[in-house]
């Protein structure tokens, strides 16, 4: 017991804290299958559902074509997201400072 | 079915993925094996200490109670190392700072399935 109290569940604050609350928020939405974000090497911070983690360096890679392509067609790189789609369901991409994020969505 | 060298399938890797540089492969002596280089890179700074180095590393990363050590990457502030034990090789990647060290991961199973005769010979050299 803890002065008197019932003990109370403490919840350290750690670095990665925010970045998997947000993740597992929006995996917790409808009709999203999954979540992972990598950083800039492409490198996992966290994943959620049916993401994969082995996913990251494909998601990261193709992020980076993305803003490669609008870069040469004179749009700006830094707004640039990436839908794949397939029979299984559609996968979004979207890259903001360092951080690539991929949300996997079930087909509507 | 075309066979190709150790260093022609080592080449093709390096072209898989952007921004690698040179990709050595050692024993756990850091005796280099093979190894293949692309065109601008400068080779002097490559011998046996990248791998020695690496499987020493590998082998005390193993003891701190997470199982057997898989990769080792280094962050330098112009290069990227990447590491990978599938011992008895060890494999070294020189790459650019802004490599995509996440895709290393899915390429292990197909290293490990182009080096499987180079690994095998070496463990018989290490039985013998």
């Amino acid at each position: 017991k803890l002065l008197g109290r019932e003990q109370l569940s403490v919840k350290f604050h750690t670095m990665e804290n925010e970045i998997i609350d947000s993740i597992t928020q929006t995996a917790q939405q409808a009709g999203v299958l999954g979540v992972v974000a990598a950083d800039k090497n492409g490198l996992c911070l966290g994943a959620a559902g049916n993401a994969t983690k082995a996913a990251c360096g494909a998601i990261t890679s193709l992020s980076k074509r993305a803003q490669a392509l609008a870069a040469l067609h004179g749009g700006g790189s830094e707004h640039v997201s990436v839908c794949v789609e397939s029979e299984a369901g559609n996968i979004f991409v979207k890259a903001h400072d360092q951080v690539t994020v991929a949300v996997y969505r079930a087909v509507q | 079915m075309v066979e190709i060298t150790y260093a022609t399938f080592l080449e093709r890797v390096i072209h898989s993925i952007p921004g690698v540089s040179a990709v050595v492969v050692s024993d756990r002596d850091g005796g280099i094996l093979v190894k293949a280089y692309s065109n601008a890179f400068n080779t002097d700074n490559v011998d046996t200490s990248l791998g020695a180095t690496f499987a020493v590393a590998s082998e005390q990363a193993g003891k701190l109670g997470l199982g057997k050590n898989k990769s080792i990457i280094n962050f330098h502030r112009d290069k990227i190392i990447v590491y990978i034990n599938l011992h008895p090789i060890f494999i070294s990647f020189i790459c650019s700072s802004d490599t995509n060290c996440g895709s290393f991961t899915s390429i292990v199973p197909d290293l490990q399935r182009g080096l499987d005769g180079l690994s095998k010979a070496i463990s018989k050299e290490d039985d013998n």
